[in-house]
């Protein structure tokens, strides 16, 4: 049982999975299998985390949006003619919709954290303030035992 | 967002790999700071580096990396309000004017405000640009052409604005590279004179704009230039940066190009009441300053 056990995870879709395409937004790579994990999802995984959502991205990966041909543009989620940011714009619309509780990201110039900026992610901060506060309250919606093993986190797994 | 070094890269897809000169990194969305450091620390527990040599060995938050915060002094917290080359738009203005204002009132952690004033952040962004694509983007286009498929507009801009920075420095690899290295010299430099620990920015002129339109990478890229970790953090939702303040009555008047590209897209209607966040900064590799640093300011911001 490792630090993350059980906890769903999403990630960016051009962290390769093992059997999964993997496209990077571009319509040539759309039929791009990959044979092998990305090294991070095998240390989520031996952590025990479980990836459960591969979200959108731009065509080149060199966007502040996340727009390609072929999944089409992901937008805000609190106004559908608006930008949910990007190159990691999937992740930060799912968090703001409370769709996943850690998202991974790539960022060379923006990526992470401009789309984290415009859709206000971490308003579950508020949420936090309770938790940090009286850590087995039970607005949290991770167990207490979990949150334990996290706090002493220190599985080494190699 | 970590400087790169900390969480492997390897597997990912990218179109040109081994373009190093600008690497990225892969880094959290979390919920909370706590969160943050949990992922900080369960990540390192399984030793990342062992396999893949790129990466520092050691954990993400070692507090002996780098300086660290002393209890006998304040916390010394930078603000720049603006990069001097595109000034935030009214949401954002009024939101680091609020920022400071609630971080200032706090009694009782012990923080020092200070003014952090850029160092040339236009400069920033022509030499990030200009060391982005080592193939002046031949792979990105290359991979359109195989799938068919049109390159979309914000990718034409960004090749365009690679092209021009490239042209601007030099049509060689190696004097680009020198000249991204003389600026991270005089940015450490520059960091040391202002005395401070941290700095608090803006991660964005403005809130989200229409789709296909954000172009202005100036307030993030320059942190991915100088591999500075930033944490980008909620804001508007922390300070009720709303509460009282009505867009309507704001006015904004664009002094150059890059000003006027990023206000013909603003709408006061689009803006009021949505989210946006700011950065906190740290130096390179200094993670465990950065997230000690976000526990004290989340601390001071709880007070009301």
């Amino acid at each position: 049982m490792g630090p993350l056990h059980g906890l769903p995870i999403s990630v960016k879709e051009q962290i390769a999975i093992s059997g999964h395409r993997t496209n990077a937004g571009f319509v040539a790579w759309v039929g791009n299998i990959t044979t092998e994990d990305a090294h991070i999802i095998k240390s989520l995984k031996a952590l025990g985390a479980i990836i459960f959502a591969r979200t959108n991205q731009p065509q080149s990966l060199l966007q502040l949006e996340t727009n390609n041909n072929i999944y089409g543009a992901t937008v805000h989620p609190r106004n559908r003619e608006l930008t949910a940011g990007g190159s990691t714009g999937g992740e930060a619309a799912l968090m703001a919709m409370h769709g996943t509780p850690l998202g991974i990201g790539g960022d060379i110039g923006g990526s992470i954290r401009y789309p984290a900026a415009i859709n206000g992610v971490s308003e579950l901060w508020v949420l936090a303030r309770y938790t940090c506060a009286l850590p087995l309250d039970r607005s949290c919606e991770l167990t207490p035992k979990l949150i334990d093993l996290w706090a002493n986190a220190d599985a080494r797994t190699n | 967002m970590p400087t790169p070094g900390r969480i492997s890269g390897a597997g990912v897809v990218v179109p040109s790999p081994g373009c190093d000169s600008i690497p990225g990194t892969l880094g959290p969305f979390t919920r909370s700071v706590r969160d943050l450091e949990m992922f900080c620390n369960a990540y390192s527990s399984a030793r990342p580096w062992i396999l893949d040599p790129s990466l520092v060995p050691t954990d993400i938050l070692n507090p002996s990396i780098g300086r660290q915060l002393d209890a006998y002094r304040p916390l010394r917290v930078g603000i720049m309000h603006t990069d001097e080359v595109v000034d935030p738009l009214p949401p954002v203005r009024h939101l680091i004017t609020k920022f400071q204002d609630r971080l200032s009132r706090n009694t009782q952690s012990n923080i020092e405000i200070k003014p952090f004033k850029p160092l040339d952040h236009g400069r920033a962004w022509t030499l990030i640009a200009g060391n982005y694509l080592e193939d002046a983007g031949a792979d990105i286009r290359r991979i359109c052409d195989e799938g068919r498929e049109p390159l979309l507009p914000l990718t034409e801009w960004i090749l365009s604005q690679t092209e021009a920075a490239m042209n601007a420095l030099s049509p060689r690899h190696e004097p680009r590279k020198a000249a991204r290295d003389e600026f991270r010299e005089a940015y450490a430099k520059h960091w040391d004179e202002a005395g401070v620990d941290v700095i608090v920015a803006p991660a964005t002129p403005g809130t989200a704009p229409r789709l296909g339109t954000p172009s202005y990478w100036g307030y993030t890229a320059v942190w991915n230039l100088l591999q500075y970790p930033s944490v980008s953090f909620p804001a508007a939702a922390i300070v009720d940066c709303w509460e009282g303040f009505d867009l309507a009555t704001e006015t904004y008047q664009p002094r150059n190009e890059t000003e006027k590209s990023v206000y013909q897209h603003y709408s006061p209607t689009l803006s009021q009441g949505m989210p946006v966040g700011l950065l906190v900064v740290a130096p390179r590799l200094h993670e465990s300053l950065l997230i000690q640093t976000m526990g004290i300011i989340e601390k001071a911001l709880r007070e009301k």
